[in-house]
């Protein structure tokens, strides 16, 4: 049915009703005097009925003028909608980060912050519903107002003219809310919060610079190596991969690295990896190691020439009169251990370490210049069954959750409180508007 | 039958009604107005009676002319503006 008919309708007979009122035989000034008043509300609607093109083109006359349309609105609430959602998705990294370690205790802010994204994410679907219902049913809700307006009696006259008022006011008033929002965000703070780690490579080597596979590599935060902060295992090419997102690394440190292999923990060069590289070469300089099978010559000891192949390790030193350590694991078995052109016999010391079988033979002690070789057969190393302790450091989940919590008095102000104070203010401007078509004042009750 | 329709139907019985109406207010008007006692009050009120009447009967006659007028105006007055952008 077309509304607009009823409407005009509707009016004619507000207006005979209006007309028969002010021809009643009776002296009662009271009733007589909504004949009158009646006949000049049908006159107001035939105005409304024949304008309502105008009325609706208003709104998008106004727009054109200030330069702003519905497209851009919608791709603001877009963009704003992302960045909520980019939060939320750092916010359960976080959660989940935190989750197993000892700093589980932030969960309670963290779950504060939650409660500010999802109230900002209520207030903009309630922008969207708002914004989508007044751009789809606009017309609909001009003409339903003039049908209420046009009502006898001037029944519907107050929420008909609001009605009307609302299709024009809110069609040109919700594209400039993010021109109003920007203009009052001031200084609070974007939304582009940053969640990514940076990712640190760690390459432990041996003397030779070939790669040791899977080391334990174990991070320290004092160089005394008093107070373990995480342990963690590389691969086969003996790589270790710090941060991304399996870590949470302060802005600025300084870890100080142990790397177990075959049993025994080493002192890598350099000691200890610091912020700003993202690549690291740590040599463990007194380690000569093929798949499994390993020289590993005692402190003090000046190696000068060394070699490896798969089936066999050299290096000529000097020694500083402390024993030589040749470790087998695995399913490596060494052949033969030549010193100086002498075959050695070997007196193998079986042990276990994190789950690997290690043989060991110690020689010595040794002082003086030497040349040692080592055959062997088969290369495997396995992988320790250490269990992994990953670096989660507290300043840095305080950044990020003070970061969080910063988004989410953000988005509170941006998302909830300033489209609210902007929605209030068009409904004043609408409520005004219909003051002036003629409708009262708005009661609830 | 529509609610248009019975609006329209409603219009034209009241129209009828009202024009009845009109004569009767018109003819009591002058009845009370040219009675034959002296309280001034009451002729007044006929003389009211008649002028409302009278009032009533002009805009009944005039109604359709009125609403044709201000459609007539409006559409005179109406430029076509810009079409609405395209979501």
């Amino acid at each position: 049915m077309d509304l607009l008919l009823l409407a005009s309708d509707v009016a004619m007979l507000t207006y005979v009703l209006g007309v028969l009122l002010l021809a009643l035989p009776i002296p009662y000034r009271g009733i007589k005097a909504w004949g009158p008043r009646m006949i000049v509300d049908a006159f107001s609607t035939a105005v409304l009925i024949s304008m309502l093109t105008v009325i609706l083109s208003l709104g998008d006359l106004i727009l054109q003028e200030v330069g702003v349309d519905w497209p851009s609105f919608y791709a603001w609430l877009s963009g704003l909608t992302g960045g909520i959602v980019a939060a939320m998705a750092g916010l359960s990294y976080i959660s989940s980060a935190v989750k197993m370690t000892s700093y589980s205790f932030v969960s309670g802010p963290l779950s504060m912050a939650a409660s500010y994204l999802a109230t900002a994410f209520s207030s903009i679907k309630a922008i969207y519903l708002l914004s989508s219902f007044i751009y789809v049913y606009r017309d609909k809700l001009a003409t339903l107002g003039i049908l209420l307006y046009s009502l006898p009696f001037r029944m519907g006259k107050g929420v008909g003219s609001f009605l009307i008022a609302a299709s024009v006011v809110m069609y040109a008033g919700f594209p400039l809310m993010p021109a109003f929002v920007s203009t009052f965000q001031g200084v609070a703070s974007s939304l582009s919060t940053n969640f990514s780690e940076p990712v640190v490579t760690v390459r432990i080597v041996d003397l030779c610079g070939k790669a040791v596979p899977y080391p334990v590599v174990r991070l320290f935060s004092d160089k005394q190596m008093n107070e373990e902060v995480g342990v963690l295992i590389g691969g086969p090419e003996g790589k270790v991969i710090i941060g991304g997102s399996k870590d949470l690394l302060p802005k600025n440190y300084t870890l100080y690295v142990g790397v177990g292999y075959s049993g025994y923990l080493f002192y890598p060069e350099p000691r200890a990896i610091t912020s700003g590289k993202t690549l690291f070469t740590l040599k463990v300089s007194s380690l000569l190691t093929y798949g499994g099978v390993s020289i590993i010559f005692p402190a003090g000891t000046l190696v000068f020439q060394a070699f490896e192949n798969s089936t066999s390790l050299a290096a000529s030193f000097i020694g500083s009169g402390d024993y030589l350590v040749i470790v087998s694991a695995g399913n490596a078995v060494v052949k033969s251990v030549v010193m100086d052109n002498e075959s050695l016999n070997c007196h193998w010391i079986e042990r276990v370490w994190e789950g690997i079988d290690l043989r060991e033979c110690e020689v010595g002690p040794i002082s003086g210049s030497h040349a040692v070789s080592v055959k062997f057969r088969g290369s495997y190393y396995p992988r320790p069954s250490v269990r992994e302790r990953r670096l989660v450091y507290l300043d840095s989940v305080m950044d990020i959750l003070t970061s969080i919590i910063a988004t989410g008095v953000s988005l509170m102000y941006t998302l909830v409180f300033l489209p609210g104070v902007y929605i209030a203010m068009l409904t004043s401007i609408t409520a005004a508007l219909s003051r002036a078509l003629g409708g009262s004042r708005l009661r609830l009750i | 039958m529509g609610l248009s329709s019975f609006i329209q139907g409603l219009v034209v019985q009241i129209m009828a009604i009202a024009w009845t109406l009109f004569l009767v207010s018109w003819v009591i008007g002058w009845a009370i107005r040219g009675s034959p006692i002296p309280f001034h009050r009451v002729k007044k009120t006929g003389q009211s009676l008649i002028e409302d009447a009278i009032l009533a009967a002009f805009w009944m006659a005039v109604g359709s002319s009125v609403f044709a007028l201000i459609s007539y105006i409006t559409s005179a007055v109406y430029q076509p503006l810009p079409p609405p952008p395209q979501p």
